[in-house]
């Protein structure tokens, strides 16, 4: 039972990781296509925002076994998680950083601004933690 | 001088005749978890610490140890 529960959450972890890189490169092609039509709506945020949350809950493991989730969200996730986090964090004041600059040379509005800097910000923290929970699991 | 927290899980693992399922399962974390301590990609929390040094059976210092990073 227990080597059931196992062998899923490590099915589950692989797919996880692959989900992750996937939608973080979907999210980052869609959003700078979308930038020469001016940029995404809110029609088009909100379901980029619940795909997304969606994600996050099946990630999670939330309705499965306690056991299955207990070991899905073990320590060495959790350590890829926050350090997912904290990448998606610092690319996110640079990208501000690298806007602010770039709005001396071209005129574009906050909106514009804002998409750059979530894209960035979200996109690099979902491939970041495919990418460590990958070489985790093949290390 | 950077210290980082060693270990010699594979050796004990070995000696066991356990494969990294194997202990994650009585652990009770992932394999890549167990993995990534074996590779020194990261270090666990006191609490998992202890938890594998109580399913190898040695007490903890004798499974981790400080050691220099170089």
């Amino acid at each position: 039972m227990t080597t059931m529960v196992a062998d899923r959450a490590e099915r589950l972890a692989r797919r996880r990781s692959t989900a992750a890189i996937m939608m973080g490169t979907i999210l980052i092609v869609t959003q700078s296509q979308r930038m020469d039509d001016g940029g995404a709506g809110p029609v088009s945020w909100g379901i980029t925002g619940l795909v997304i949350a969606l994600f996050l809950l099946w990630a999670s493991g939330l309705f499965r076994d306690p056991r299955l989730r207990g070991m899905l969200n073990d320590e060495g996730s959790d350590v890829n998680r926050r350090r997912s986090l904290m990448i998606g964090f610092w690319n996110m004041l640079a990208t501000a950083m690298v806007c602010y600059a770039l709005s001396f040379l071209k005129d574009y509005g906050p909106r514009d601004a804002i998409q750059i800097i979530m894209t960035v910000g979200i996109s690099s923290a979902l491939i970041s933690f495919g990418v460590s929970e990958r070489v985790s699991i093949h290390s | 001088m950077t210290e980082r927290l060693l270990n010699g899980l594979r050796e004990e693992r070995d000696r066991l005749g356990l494969t990294q399922a194997e202990l994650a399962q009585r652990v009770g974390v992932s394999r890549k978890t167990i993995n990534t301590i074996e590779n020194l990609v990261f270090s666990p929390s006191a609490l998992l610490a202890i938890r594998i040094a109580q399913v190898i059976g040695k007490p903890v210092e004798a499974l981790f140890w400080i050691g220099d990073a170089g």
